[in-house]
């Protein structure tokens, strides 16, 4: 399939470290480009009609038997139907697993001195309120670019991301959805490189 | 904070030994396997004691202290959890958090399970190894429909939002849960597969770390062997723990669940650290 022309999108610059929210309608498309590299973008998706109905990780992965999202992976919702499916990507696979970081969980992670940096969930709750939704429509997400092999004997962990400077992955919407975004402001783990950039984002709306 | 290459260079380094801690070949088996298995449960400290009837579901609270055990005396393809807090059902099981946090995605014995608030929830005190999926999702009724050609045979996800509203929840509530008794292992490029050819025995002991609300459903997960629906019941003891001494496995197994169990008692503090 060939991309979608760019001078038709509606371009969403996202500086570093901060949320972003739209719609994306049934047969337009998304784009998110990892504009420098190396940048975790936390991704969830509702359904525009009823928001209850929302991108389910599990259900993704189940269906696709497989633990990681790439090109043809179907985003499944937890009512079992189809929201998007990733037309184009080209970095390889991205993890669907391992959620958003908090500042809860940084906490756990990397100790209680990084209880006051920014996080993930922080955009998603700050923008989800745009849309009426609240903390507990906030369900595992889909990090685009961020790579987290699991082996075999289970063993996980973030790892250096493998998307160089204008990697991106597309989507095209089979519903209307509102995309929920976080541009990662992880600086603890190598999900960003340890160094938050600016993506951008594009959006057809047919 | 100014991200500056220093800051860069000290969070790298940082990450590196948390990882190699978190990840170091035998260390946190060698201390799980140090702990013996639970013993049988003392009928004194019993509280309630009930049977799911396979395609059925349990729901309820397990206070503080109380330990959940979920015993499968025939083969079981899976038993599906979720937990709320009792007190504020928004905190609730998170599973991404806990694979990530704890460097792997083979929980059991020995383990926590950690809350969307980096709380623990429940302590996993007993039960078999590597049987315990979090990423691959429960049965659905689009997952019955796909593999028994019937997506009106019961499901865990009807299952749980039916328990989510007999607590004043809704489908919202209903998040990403675990099954137990599932051995789904992930190989070659992802693959998503099933350890051995069958179901398991055994008891799984989940010690509440907060009241928490639980719901439990007794299908088999969608990646099990068995190509009919025949779940066998599962039996359910709440029961009184014993008080958790100071180097209590799951409390001190790892860095990681140290701090959760501190974000635990700060929380009965007030929030206050």
């Amino acid at each position: 399939m060939i991309p979608r022309d760019l001078a038709t999108a509606h371009h969403h610059p996202i500086p570093a470290s901060v949320g972003w929210s739209g719609r994306v309608p049934a047969g337009g498309a998304i784009r998110i480009v990892d504009t420098f590299g190396l940048q975790a973008v936390d991704t969830l998706f509702y359904s525009a009609a009823d928001t209850a109905e929302r991108y389910s990780a599990q259900d993704t992965v189940q269906l696709g038997r497989n633990a990681y999202v790439s090109e043809g992976t179907r985003l499944i919702s937890n009512r079992g139907r189809l929201m998007l499916t990733v037309t184009h990507d080209t970095v390889g696979h991205h993890d669907t697993s391992a959620g958003a970081c908090s500042v809860e969980s940084n906490t756990v992670r990397f100790g209680h001195h990084t209880r006051h940096l920014h996080a993930c969930r922080e955009n998603f709750v700050t923008e989800g309120a745009k849309w009426g939704l609240t903390k507990r429509d906030i369900a595992p997400n889909i990090n685009f670019f961020m790579n987290v092999p699991i082996e075999p004997d289970g063993k996980l962990a973030i790892v250096d991301g493998l998307s160089e400077p204008g990697n991106f992955v597309e989507m095209v919407a089979a519903m209307d959805v509102i995309c929920l975004i976080s541009n990662c402001p992880q600086i603890n783990n190598p999900c960003n490189g340890f160094e938050p950039t600016p993506i951008d984002v594009f959006v057809w709306d047919a | 904070m100014r991200i500056t290459p220093e800051v860069i260079a000290e969070a790298k380094t940082r990450y590196t030994e948390l990882k190699a801690a978190g990840q170091e070949d035998g260390a946190f088996e060698a201390k799980r396997d140090a702990t013996p298995q639970p013993p049988a449960i003392n009928t004194n400290t019993v509280v309630l004691s009930d049977e799911i009837p396979g395609g059925w579901y349990w729901h309820g609270i397990v206070k503080m202290g109380e330990t959940l055990s979920i015993e499968a005396a025939e083969p079981s393809e899976g038993v599906s959890f979720l937990c709320w807090s009792a007190a504020d059902p928004s905190e609730r099981l998170n599973p991404p958090d806990t694979i990530k946090v704890q460097w792997t995605a083979a929980m059991g014995r020995g383990r926590v399970l950690l809350s969307d608030m980096g709380r623990a929830m429940v302590s996993i005190t007993g039960g078999p190894e590597g049987a315990m999926d979090c990423i691959a999702g429960i049965s659905t009724p689009h997952a019955n429909a796909a593999k028994y050609g019937d997506k009106h045979i019961p499901s865990a996800a009807d299952h749980f939002v039916r328990a989510a509203a007999k607590h004043g929840l809704s489908e919202r509530d209903v998040s990403a849960a675990v099954t137990l008794f599932a051995p789904v292992t992930v190989r070659e490029a992802g693959a998503l597969g099933w350890a051995g050819d069958g179901g398991m025995t055994g008891r799984f002991d989940l010690r509440a770390e907060m009241d928490i609300l639980v719901a439990l459903s007794n299908c088999p997960h969608p990646l099990g062997p068995s190509e009919t629906f025949e779940p066998a019941p599962i039996g359910v003891t709440v029961w009184a723990s014993a008080p958790v001494p100071d180097d209590d496995l799951c409390r001190t197994a790892t860095p990681e669940a140290e701090r959760a169990f501190e974000n635990n008692a700060a929380l009965r503090t007030g929030g206050r650290r």
